[in-house]
């Protein structure tokens, strides 16, 4: 059941009126089913797992971590990442050499075919969980006693499949709260944040990926130009399909009058490196930031600037085989990491300047789509060709495909996207809060007139569902 | 909520009629302009139906000032029936015969997605069409939903409707629907490019294409029109084509379809390099030869 189907739709607007229709103390109930429900609909097996890891971490969290005892907190917290990152390897990483993608290069000779099946949402619900055990361990939130409200915090099914990965410290208080209140200015703009959220999904990314999916699965060699369009409006499409699917779950969590974390803030527009991972995939870089970088930063903390650098090399290493196990996921986490050490090494010092400031973005926009290639192509072989070919651009062949892309629907939603994207940066947003009630009405309806003329309807599933 | 419902539907039906009003003018392009340029004209005797190898390689010149050349480029057997319901919805069948162009592949089940997903190009005509509706709605069943919105029949092509419509609204594409195509195949592409192969591994004949060729059977049948199919000939046809096309043609010839294959070896001209464009399709030198062979072996259907 995707976010973007009629069915979601349907089934969406049932759970909201359900959810407005009960009373506080009953509503938990209603969302435990429909997120169980919502999980079903992808693959009714692998609910076992996902119930069986809520059940192991809610008792191991009650049993261990609720513990004055320090060692048996210890221990405990050993268990869980244990049996938690143990049940991510075994679905993601355990045919690690089974997946084409991962296979040796073929001058190795070896070849590994077989590949299993893998639980949707894991490597998403599975961070949550730790998150919660983590914070536990750490004092920094009480021990969840209610199994079926910690069920519907590892569960909720506006972020269940592909985040934002929350933390308990700001979903479970919301969950247990005693009142919630229908406010209608708070749903209008969960609604409003959903439109825009399925904006950028079927206008934005689902029109480049018509666009793209052809040449990037094309058998034939492509030219550089075509490599050079691809790795121009792949940022986009991922931008969209990514940014629009957190959109949709934030929408939808205010639908409900719970907050949850926005994943993306106007990334394109970042002036640094460091600045971009704090824009891109928000509540996955705080995870990796406070989980794993701090405190292999604190335990390397004497080794000076190299135990800094090797903490960040190693976050992103993992960060990017936390996406796909594969060589060119690894690759691009990698160049990532370089590029923040080489920002943070010699310490560019840009001045504060209103004309140098579009030049720093675009810039940074520069490096990051440069850096996405290593997710468009097929191997790690085909991305050091493409970056070989690249130089051989021909500027007037590069000049046609502009001309075709021009009059295409994903030369309106781009513009769209950006133009609402600059109005945002421009922190407008507020003024449009301001606005009268009629206005903003204008503006949904606008963008829903744009959905049904310009989106593509077909269903196309969301990038990070993959993951 | 019902105010901004209300608002919503104001602006979609606005939306919309300024979109129709467009659609129904213009009679330029392959977002619905060759249909209406066809529809604006008077109805004619011989009306010759199909994707690209009709559209540049069937001049209905050739077969008289009555005739006329219908197509729409990679659409395939469900799109064309469609488009003949529409047709005698709208009153507008040719007087005398109907004349197919089917492509062999289109009776293989391992196309029939490609197939399906041709009908969402006459989404136009959803609300007024049963045959279309019927295979929209194949899709999914909650696919009526998007039709709430009147506009949603323009969905993805309002950008070309609105360039065709304000551009060339009366510039019809080539004339009575045929446009030549120049250049030609070259001997490098001629072994590199080879032309639509059937796959040999999956050759179950497809019963969406069988009901679709009984739908259109039963049109000319009710409307009493001569039917006839042809498939245009390729470049080069492997082994696996040659023995689909023999179970194509008995499934025609079984029906009472008569049905000329030009990659059948009786009826294949092979015609020389120079008269292609690609492997696919014949230049402006070679359509008005096949146009001729074509006429010469129609001939012989019409006086019988």
């Amino acid at each position: 059941m995707l976010f973007n189907s009629m069915f979601f739709g349907c089934f969406l607007i049932l759970v909201l009126v359900g959810y407005w229709t009960l009373t506080q103390k009953h509503r938990w109930i209603l969302l435990l089913v429909a997120s169980y429900l919502f999980y079903i609909s992808w693959n009714p097996a692998y609910l076992t797992v996902l119930i069986g890891t809520t059940l192991f971490n809610y008792s191991c969290s009650r049993w261990f971590l609720n513990s004055p005892n320090d060692s048996r907190n210890f221990y405990g917290m050993l268990l869980i990442i244990f049996v938690n990152l143990g049940a991510l390897f075994s679905f993601k990483y355990l045919n690690l050499f089974t997946f084409e993608s991962l296979s040796p290069p073929s001058w190795t000779g070896m070849e590994f075919s077989q590949e299993s099946g893998f639980p949707i949402g894991l490597s998403f619900y599975t961070f949550q969980s730790l998150s919660y055990c983590f914070d536990l361990y750490r004092r920094k939130v009480p021990v969840e006693k209610h199994l079926g409200k910690f069920a519907l915090f590892v569960a909720f099914f506006p972020q269940l499949l592909a985040g934002p990965i929350e933390r308990a410290g700001k979903l479970l208080p919301q969950l247990n709260a005693k009142t919630m209140a229908f406010d209608l200015s708070v749903f209008g703009s969960g609604v409003g944040l959903f439109l825009w959220g399925l904006f950028k999904k079927v206008v934005v990314a689902d029109n480049i990926a018509n666009y793209l999916a052809p040449i990037l699965n094309s058998e034939t060699e492509l030219s550089p130009e075509n490599w050079l369009i691809a790795i121009y409006l792949y940022p986009f499409q991922l931008y969209g399909d990514f940014s629009g699917y957190s959109d949709m779950a934030v929408g939808m969590g205010r639908m409900m009058g719970i907050q949850l974390s926005p994943n993306f803030n106007r990334p394109y527009f970042a002036v640094s490196i460091h600045d971009f991972w704090r824009r891109w995939h928000i509540s996955l870089t705080r995870w990796f930031s406070d989980y794993l970088f701090t405190p292999l930063a604190l335990l390397w903390r004497n080794y000076g600037k190299i135990g800094i650098f090797l903490s960040i090399l190693i976050t992103f290493a993992l960060s990017g085989v936390w996406h796909e196990a594969s060589l060119n996921f690894l690759c691009w986490g990698l160049l990532n990491g370089c590029y923040l050490i080489f920002e943070q090494w010699i310490k560019l010092k840009w001045p504060e300047n209103t004309f140098l400031r579009p030049l720093r973005i675009l810039w940074i926009f520069h490096l990051v789509a440069f850096s996405f290639l290593f997710l468009i192509t097929r191997d790690f072989e085909q991305s050091i060709s493409v970056m070989k070919e690249l130089p051989n651009v021909d500027l007037n062949a590069f000049g046609d495909i502009l001309s075709l892309l021009k009059s295409s629907n994903l030369a309106i939603g781009v513009f769209l996207l950006l133009l609402v994207e600059i109005f945002l940066y421009e922190r407008k947003a507020q003024l449009f809060r301001q606005q009268k009630i009629w206005l903003k009405g204008l503006v949904y309806s606008f963008l829903i007139l744009c959905i049904v003329l310009f989106g593509n309807d077909a269903g196309s599933p969301f990038i990070y569902l993959r993951f | 909520m019902a105010l901004f419902l209300a608002l919503v539907k104001l602006l979609d039906l606005g939306v919309a009629g300024v979109l129709d009003h467009c659609y129904e003018e213009n009679e330029y392009g392959e977002s619905g302009g060759n249909l209406m340029a066809y529809l604006h004209q008077e109805t004619c005797d011989t009306l010759f139906l199909g994707a690209s190898r009709v559209q540049n390689q069937v001049d209905p010149k050739i077969f008289g000032p009555e005739a006329y050349t219908l197509a729409y480029q990679q659409m395939h057997i469900l799109y064309l029936t469609a488009l003949v319901d529409i047709l005698e919805q709208r009153k507008k069948l040719p007087k005398d015969a109907l004349i197919v162009q089917i492509e062999v592949e289109d009776f293989l089940a391992g196309h029939d997605d490609r197939t399906l997903s041709d009908i969402h190009h006459l989404r136009y005509h959803y609300h007024e069409n049963d045959y279309v509706r019927k295979y929209i709605q194949r899709q999914s069943k909650l696919e009526f939903l998007k039709y709430t919105f009147s506009s949603f029949r323009h969905n993805q092509r309002v950008l070309s409707l609105l360039s065709d419509y304000w551009q060339r609204k009366d510039q019809a594409i080539g004339i009575k629907g045929y446009y030549p195509l120049t250049g030609h195949l070259n001997k490098k592409d001629s072994l590199k490019d080879q032309p639509l192969m059937v796959e040999e591994k999956n050759l179950a004949p497809s019963p969406l294409a069988k009901s679709c060729l009984q739908h259109l059977q039963s049109i000319c049948q009710r409307n009493q029109l001569n039917l006839i199919v042809f498939t245009a000939p390729l470049y080069k046809v492997n082994k696996a084509y040659r023995e689909f096309s023999t179970y194509f043609a008995s499934e025609l010839k079984h029906r009472q379809i008569p049905y000329l294959n030009y990659n059948s070896d009786s009826l294949n001209p092979n015609y020389p390099i120079k008269y292609w464009y690609d492997t696919k399709h014949l230049n402006e030198k070679g359509a008005p030869q096949f146009g001729i062979q074509l006429k010469k072996d129609l001939k012989y259907y019409f006086n019988e």
